[in-house]
């Protein structure tokens, strides 16, 4: 229980900043605590997708993009903010069938190449059609959110912290159930996984609509945020690899990845305007420099140091993890490292007793 | 009848850039087994050091600073292997990608933090000149990428398929170990080939913006298109990649002029490569995919 209660303690302590955040800052930044949490729910949605069952997509912007145009044709039809939410996510879900179907019979750099083409194809036409955006830009209402008003930024961003706080929680459940179990399969081992009796169609397209469903989620939170529809150009192919690096420079395997990557970024805007930096300068640098370290992220640095520091405290070997490492430095882990200590010399013909506490979050 | 002609000569015409395109993206890919992503920002930045500082600082005559250009292409290709894509390499396809991806993202956002978002016009050292014949007509600078082309395809089929060298490039892909042990130079061979690969990026980077302005981000929708044809061929064919690069060509340029929308050639991209993936390779898409240890 007290383990329990000390690996939850970081997860309580970053929801106390997030929800105490609005009321200690000015209103300037709470526009970007908004983007914070929409980036949050993308970088999310790809954790599902690409950390747990492998599929690379990089055309994530146009799930996102969609979010913002339907969404908006819903609210200025006077359908309620949670609804729209509702009904875009299901939308998009059903979108993602486009990627989910070449998904069951293409693997890797040909996947990642379709959705490539398919960011590129919504950016210059289907965005560009008359029944989604068109031409010109519309204004987008702050309709209220279950009564509540979302007139001012803060408002918004608690209305949207709430639904990024529910979306981690199905997240968090979704790893420890069976399908998240069978999403880490397919990754892995697709063939292993289809000779177990997993059916590879099902998760690969349940794993593609959460993820869809997710982003468009996120989408109309954006298209409220800013208030208007930006140009198609805004949810294109660059956006797409941007959004990409989120997850990967936060965490690709960790939902607490997604929510670091995003407010990084988030906040990296006016940080790099004062540098006069581009951000997707930085970001492209900030990417190089993760695949390069080997590991799953900040997070996963993070958690490669205290496991280091721990390591070389216990006088333990070096193990390797996360999703950039090779299957032959992983394989080399071995078996988690029992910890046996004796108080006192053992008399002879005396029977040891070992209790083994598995480590917290440590080996899945 | 004209009209078709015309539509059919700018489809060739924007083919063969796609063409250049997919056989530095192939050459890349038979020797690494990576798909380089970051291939048209890498011709992009290399156009960049051409027009702004080549020609335009150092006034060097357009065919030396073409030159010149060619060889900030090799080096950069030289760069990206050595220091970023060959360290990944073996911690598989989620790494390179992201790491090309990277590597996209930088090259393009250097050259707006160099040279500013301005989209100027540049020089070409072929002139603009138009050849009229069968009611149609073509450009000196289009002839002379068409020439490029050819020449480039065909001597690196000859030195692929026909050459001890190709034979060496496709043992180091297979196992670089091995190849190493029969006395190959291995580190020599893979950079000679990223440094024709990033050459033709350049190439392709400068012959394909004369025709448009210098736009930081537009070939990379080139890479997209010279895809689907590299595509064809599994990474693998650089005569199916030329073939395939032309027809898409084509069929963009035809798109466009009959249906009348700027946008739709992407929409064709997309299904094209759907029928590709799906109907013409289903079930070779694994073959060539395999990287063994160092």
């Amino acid at each position: 229980m007290k383990a329990r209660l000390r690996s939850r303690l970081p997860v309580l302590a970053a929801g106390l900043v997030a929800v105490a955040f609005p009321f200690v800052t000015s209103p300037g930044k709470h526009f970007y605590a908004v983007l914070a949490v929409i980036y949050s729910l993308v970088a999310l949605s790809l954790v599902v997708l690409t950390g747990w069952t492998g599929q690379i997509s990089l055309g994530h912007a146009a799930f996102l993009g969609l979010g913002v145009y339907a969404g908006q044709r819903f609210l200025h039809a006077g359908v309620p903010f949670p609804v729209v939410l509702v009904i875009v996510g299901l939308a998009s879900a059903a979108l993602s069938l486009v990627l989910a179907v070449p998904s069951l019979r293409l693997r890797g750099v040909y996947l990642a190449i379709v959705t490539l083409a398919f960011g590129a194809a919504c950016e210059r036409y289907i965005f560009k059609l008359g029944f989604l955006r068109g031409q010109l830009a519309s204004t987008v209402g702050r309709p209220s959110f279950f009564g509540i008003s979302t007139a001012s930024d803060r408002n918004l961003y608690l209305v949207a912290l709430a639904v990024l706080v529910v979306a981690l929680a199905a997240v968090a459940n979704l790893r420890r159930s069976d399908l998240g179990r069978v999403f880490l399969a397919v990754r892995d081992a697709e063939d292993a996984a289809t000779a177990l009796g997993v059916n590879l169609a099902r998760s690969k397209v349940t794993a593609f609509a959460i993820s869809a469903a997710m982003a468009a989620t996120a989408g109309v939170f954006y298209a409220v945020l800013f208030q208007a529809t930006p140009a198609p150009s805004q949810f294109g192919v660059l956006q797409s690899l941007f959004l990409l690096a989120l997850p990967v420079v936060g965490g690709l395997e960790n939902p607490a990845g997604a929510v670091v990557g995003g407010t990084l970024f988030a906040f990296a805007q006016p940080v790099c305007n004062a540098f006069g930096l581009r951000l997707f300068l930085v970001t492209g640098l900030l990417v190089i420099f993760v695949v390069l370290s080997r590991s799953d992220g900040l997070t996963g640095l993070v958690r490669r140091f205290v496991k280091g520091f721990g390591d070389a405290v216990h006088g333990e070997a070096r193990a390797r993890y996360g999703s950039f490492v090779p299957e032959s430095a992983a394989a080399s882990n071995g078996a988690p490292h029992p910890r046996v200590r004796l108080d006192a010399p053992l008399p002879a013909g005396s029977c040891l007793v070992v209790r083994l506490a598995a480590s917290s979050g440590g080996v899945s | 009848m004209s009209q078709l002609l015309n539509y059919v000569v700018a489809g060739l015409s924007i083919g063969a850039i796609y063409a250049l395109m997919s056989i530095g993206v192939v050459v890349i890919y038979r020797i690494s087994r990576v798909v380089n992503l970051a291939h048209g920002a890498m011709g992009i930045f290399a156009t960049f050091v051409f027009h702004y500082e080549l020609v335009g600082r150092l006034g060097l005559p357009v065919p030396v600073a073409f030159v010149g250009a060619l060889g900030v292409g090799a080096a950069l290709g030289v760069f990206v292997e050595r220091a970023l894509v060959g360290p990944v390499r073996r911690d598989g396809i989620l790494a390179t990608l992201v790491m090309t991806v990277g590597i996209l993202l930088v090259l393009t956002e250097l050259t707006v933090q160099f040279w500013g978002p301005d989209q100027p016009v540049i020089r070409s050292i072929f002139s603009d000149r138009t050849i009229r014949f069968a009611g149609t007509g073509v450009t000196v600078h289009q002839l002379g990428t068409a020439v490029f082309v050819a020449a480039l395809g065909a001597g690196l089929y000859v030195l692929l398929n026909r050459t001890r060298y190709g034979r060496a490039i496709e043992a180091i892909a297979m196992d670089p170990g091995a190849a190493r042990i029969v006395g190959l130079p291995v580190r020599r061979i893979t950079t000679v080939t990223w440094a024709i690969g990033g050459a033709s990026a350049a190439l392709a980077g400068m012959l394909y913006i004369h025709l448009n302005t210098l736009e930081q981000f537009s070939l990379t929708f080139v890479l997209i298109s010279s895809l689907v044809a590299a595509v064809l061929g599994g990474f693998n064919s650089l005569p199916l990649a030329v073939a395939g690069s032309l027809a898409v060509g084509v069929s963009f340029s035809l798109a466009q002029g009959y249906l009348n929308d700027p946008g739709i050639g992407d929409l064709i991209v997309f299904a094209a490569l759907l029928v590709v993936l799906l109907v013409f390779r289903s079930g070779k898409t694994t073959a060539l995919d395999t990287v063994s240890e160092f």
